[in-house]
């Protein structure tokens, strides 16, 4: 078997919900023996409940079905959770806060999501833990950072769409911006979190030195979406949310096809791209659409010429005859679809997962083929404690007291 | 100034979004970044924005953003001499990053076959979008075509009327941010094993594992997930008007957010809210409309700051729909100092986004743009 880039590196894991846990999942995938911390008085709160009260919200379990133990089959918890072991402990008692020291003693990385100052009261922020590792990695991914008059406010991903700007630039055209159903805040900061410790790895690969990083989600978020702050900057214009079209190129649409709830998107934003796109709609020659200062000009006229030629067409057929000849489309693959599409399927791309108390399903894997040192899921998300035998008496060396 | 990726060079063989947002990553993080430009130009050249809507090579905000701290030369990669310097200065670099249509470096003999075999060391990463294999790894996309094929447009929007792309190019940005992340594995990796390898990073799937819930959603339950906002589901989510823009409400199905609510309602004089029948999830979406009503009209009157702060100093995680400006003026921004002033002789000063993470021992390095082959001079004399 070939060695895994992180493999020998420790992550202590204490955040919750889904941008911490992403980050360090992602550390776990490229091969981090990453230890998810709970304290047994307060779990991941995607765990959800301890046992299923009949009438109470049902969650994301197997079959519907909580079972006995929907801790350990809750299907949030177990995607942003895998690739890691499980630990709990009382981060209340002294017993368990001894223990934590010992563990951060022999680790590389503490990732954690906190609101501010919890790992302080624990005994874990930076300052403290370089005390027991001096060259460790601590990162904190707060809402809107480690400092500043907003270091203390609360945080999820609806709130990062809109403080980042998404929000102001999402909608369909001439309506109230919405709150869309993809919270695209969390993995964004999830992945530069990732990208943040294994830089400082590497650093202190070659100097020795550990350091903290503090990731604010909503500057993270922000900083992906520049197009909005040079529109303002150079032109003092604020863009409004312009649904599926593009400020400069046209057709930019998503458009009907035939049968159910089935939808295409097409652009094209070259002259060649709509010369092709012409041909295989069999468009007319006209002069509304010859350049592309036309076709924006006159885009309601062509997406309706357009939407003439799609709902005649099944989705994959139509996607077919415009990218044979180099127009970008795409089916509106749904979540089923998706598991069945042949792209996904010939990539390898879900694999999967057999968990002990969730059974056994695919799941989503890794958008990096490594050729010298492949990465893959090894563990599926940890039972609730399932490690403490390992951490405990394997790592610290501590019988079965 | 001490970076985190001193000594390493990297070469960015690449144009648009994805790759040179991966060399600019690269280049923030303190490595010497080398761009090859074909003599058109990076096509980010050509789309705006541009001061005053003005096309100019200098000029593009997007190009300005995507390419701080690197060095330009320019090079035809189909002419056999210019593609032998290319060969060279791949010897030299620790990364090679390229975003070409797959296959397309390799017939010029530029394919990471090609470099790793006089540079062992080598770190390729490729990033398109649909990867280098599969039935759609020649068809073109976009960042809207990418989320149709990832799953994540059609969850996106409103029920019974179109899927919407959400604002920006956020696919390609994480496809970037996907390579960063690929290539500082691989540097670590070759710590250990003393070999570079060749990483395939594909934009569609970086798309897919944004909407993890989703697909567990199907292999769980074999449920096709539906598109839907997060208003209709707890009252009062979702997007207000308010004097001076949109506010978002938000919160999570707990116990104790309603009283946090009408605390913060009753604080500033709009008690109706404690009224009992609204205490129940069940009871407020009987009672819609009056909610809607009473809400309203206090919103109304309101700005988005203020109401930002009222709710978050109750612990409610609202926000405010951020424009441009908001973001540029912002209160808890500044302090932070997230945007970076940064001159160029053409474009001149502008605020640039800034780091995305801030490490305490070594900083981001914020260093202009280059203009169209500023650095064929200095770069390509030590190769010809």
């Amino acid at each position: 078997m070939s060695m895994l880039p992180l493999e020998g590196v420790r992550v202590l894991d204490f955040s919750h919900v889904w941008a911490g846990p992403f980050c360090a999942r992602l550390l776990g995938d490229f091969g981090a023996e990453v230890i998810k911390v709970e304290s047994v008085s307060r779990t991941d709160p995607e765990r959800g409940p301890a046992k299923y009260v009949p009438g109470a919200r049902m969650r994301l379990y197997p079959d519907g079905e909580p079972g006995e133990r929907p801790y350990n089959r809750a299907g949030r918890f177990n995607a942003y959770n895998r690739n890691k072991l499980g630990l709990t402990l009382d981060l209340r008692s002294d017993d368990g806060r001894e223990l934590i020291r010992e563990l951060v003693a022999v680790a590389d990385i503490v990732v954690e999501n906190f609101s501010v100052g919890v790992m302080g009261r624990l005994g874990l922020d930076y300052e403290s833990c370089r005390k027991l590792r001096p060259d460790i990695i601590c990162i904190s991914l707060p809402g809107f950072g480690s400092n500043g008059p907003e270091k203390g406010y609360a945080a999820y991903g609806l709130t990062q769409e809109a403080m980042s700007g998404l929000s102001s630039v999402t909608g369909y055209p001439g309506e109230v911006p919405i709150d869309t159903g993809v919270f695209y805040g969390d993995p964004t900061g999830g992945l530069f979190g990732a990208a943040a410790v294994s830089t400082a790895l590497w650093h202190r690969m070659q100097t020795g030195e550990g350091q903290q990083i503090d990731l604010s989600q909503r500057e993270a978020f922000a900083s992906v979406l520049p197009e909005l702050v040079f529109e303002h900057t150079m032109n003092d214009r604020v863009l409004p949310s312009a649904g599926n079209r593009h400020p400069e190129f046209a057709p930019h649409g998503v458009y009907r096809c035939s049968g159910e709830e089935a939808w295409i998107a097409i652009t094209a934003t070259t002259d060649d791209q709509f010369a092709a796109l012409r041909a295989v709609m069999g468009l007319a020659d006209d002069e509304r659409f010859s350049t592309m200062s036309d076709r924006k000009s006159n885009e309601d006229a062509l997406d309706e010429l357009i939407r003439d030629w799609t709902r005649r067409h099944e989705q994959h057929d139509a996607m077919q005859l415009l990218q044979k000849r180099g127009v970008p489309a795409g089916a509106v693959l749904s979540n089923r679809q998706i598991h069945e599409d042949p792209h996904f399927q010939a990539c390898g791309f879900f694999e999967d997962v057999t968990h002990p108390d969730a059974g056994t399903h695919a799941q989503i894997g890794m958008p990096w083929k490594m050729s010298d040192t492949p990465v893959h899921i090894r563990l599926p998300a940890p039972g609730l404690g399932q490690h403490n035998d390992y951490v405990l008496g394997d790592i610290l060396g501590l019988g079965s007291e | 100034m001490k970076t985190a990726l001193d000594g390493i060079k990297a070469l960015e063989i690449a144009e648009g979004i994805s790759g040179p947002y991966c060399g600019k990553l690269l280049a923030g993080l303190g490595a010497s970044v080398t761009k090859i430009e074909s003599h058109d130009g990076d096509a980010a050249r050509r789309v705006g924005p541009f001061h005053g809507d003005t096309p100019n090579d200098e000029g593009s905000g997007l190009f300005l953003y995507l390419n701080t701290g690197k060095n330009s030369v320019t090079l035809d990669l189909h002419d056999e001499d210019d593609a032998a310097i290319v060969r060279k200065m791949a010897e030299d670099v620790d990364i090679v990053v390229e975003n070409y249509p797959p296959g397309e470096l390799d017939s010029l003999g530029l394919g990471y076959g090609d470099l790793a075999k006089v540079n062992a060391g080598l770190v390729g990463i490729s990033i398109t979008p649909f990867g280098q294999y599969g039935p759609y790894r020649d068809f073109a996309g976009t960042d809207m075509v990418v989320h149709a094929l990832s799953g994540e447009l059609y969850l996106a929007g409103r029920p019974g009327r179109e899927p919407l792309k959400k604002g920006g190019n956020l696919s390609e940005y994480h496809g970037g941010l996907n390579g960063y992340l690929a290539a500082m594995n691989a540097l670590i990796a070759r710590t250990r094993t003393g070999k570079g390898q060749h990483v395939d990073v594909s934009l569609i799937e970086g798309a897919t594992a944004v909407i993890g819930m989703a697909a567990m959603q199907w292999v769980y339950t074999n449920r096709i997930a539906e598109r839907r906002g997060a208003d209709g589901h707890l009252w009062p989510n979702g997007v207000w008007p308010v004097k001076d823009g949109y506010i978002l409400a938000y919160s999570r199905p707990s116990a104790d957010w309603w009283s946090m609510f009408v605390t913060m309602m009753d604080k500033v004089g709009v008690p109706g809210f404690a009224d009992p029948k609204y205490t129940t999830p069940g009871g407020r979406a009987e009672s819609v409309e009056e909610l809607d009503g009473m809400f309203q009209g206090w919103l109304s009157g309101q700005a988005k700051e203020k109401v930002y702060h009222l709710a978050q100093a109750e612990g409610l995680p609202f926000g405010y729909l951020a424009t441009a400006p908001d973001l540029l003026a912002s209160p808890q921004l500044r302090p932070r100092e997230f945007f970076e002033q940064i001159d160029h002789p053409k474009a001149g000063e502008l605020s640039y986004p800034g780091a995305p993470f801030v490490m305490s021992g070594t900083p981001f390095a914020f260093e202009r743009a280059p203009m169209f082959g500023e650095h064929n001079d200095e770069v390509l004399a030590q190769y010809r």
